[in-house]
């Protein structure tokens, strides 16, 4: 995108920033925000696939994710090592996360959320993989931030 | 072309990095406004437009983004001219 288009609003919206970690949320604290804290689970419902095949001769390790990248059983070159097996794909440092909620938001209002905390499914591969939904709509209730997630089974990305 | 679905950044078959897709705006594809030509849709909120890499081989991709580096572009983790790879570090 071009370098002069302004990172802070999608449509007009507000965007909510999360910390990811002690230090930088009780630094948005100290600025003003309220830290909306969650905890960091991962979802069953996210899932990648990798095998593990190694190199006879030379013991070089390559890892593949996509089934049309596989082996055959008569591969002399190869040997798969680890079987096609599935994980959870991210890492986060912090094991809780806050929504920087600024002091002046409305009940009611739509916010873009950048990063968010939750799992929710946003890609679906049709090999099985799943993968996180990045950002989303959200409406502050006084409380909370309602994520605004319609479960779909979107396939391609934009960037 | 390659495509890791986490760190979403694209690399040739021969493994040369071409771009990360990012769009802090999470445009769809199907929002954005269908030109004449369906490799192709226009973008109102960057005011450019969007390839459809499915139609684009490496040379055309790698051209494309040597000449624009923030051009942007459609993935589709489906589309056949794509093989998807992992990023070994979370395994």
């Amino acid at each position: 995108m071009p370098d002069s288009f302004k990172r802070n609003s999608q449509d007009g919206l507000r965007v909510i920033k999360t910390a990811r970690d002690l230090e930088s949320i009780n630094e948005a604290a100290k600025k003003g925000f309220k830290p909306l804290v969650r905890k960091v689970e991962s979802s069953s419902e996210i899932k990648s696939k990798f095998c593990v095949i190694q190199n006879k001769k030379t013991g070089i390790i390559e890892v593949i994710a996509d089934y049309r990248a596989d082996i055959d059983d008569k591969n002399t070159e190869f040997i798969k090592v680890i079987d096609w097996t599935y994980y959870y794909p991210y890492a986060f440092k912090s094991p809780f996360a806050a929504y920087l909620i600024p002091k002046d938001i409305h009940i009611g209002e739509l916010v873009f959320v950048e990063d968010l905390i939750e799992d929710f499914v946003g890609t679906t591969w049709n090999q099985g993989d799943t993968y996180r939904l990045e950002s989303s709509e959200a409406t502050w209730n006084g409380s909370d931030l309602i994520i605004q997630y319609e479960k779909s089974k979107r396939t391609s990305i934009v960037g | 072309m390659k495509f890791n679905p986490i760190t979403k950044a694209i690399y040739t078959n021969d493994g040369k990095f071409v771009k990360h897709l990012s769009c802090p705006l999470s445009k769809k594809w199907d929002s954005l406004l269908s030109l004449e030509t369906d490799n192709k849709r226009f973008c109102k909120a960057c005011d450019h437009e969007v390839m459809d890499s499915s139609k684009l081989n490496d040379e055309e991709l790698a051209e494309m983004v040597k000449h624009n580096p923030n051009a942007c572009l459609k993935i589709d983790i489906n589309q056949e001219n794509l093989t998807i790879i992992t990023d070994a570090r979370f395994i």
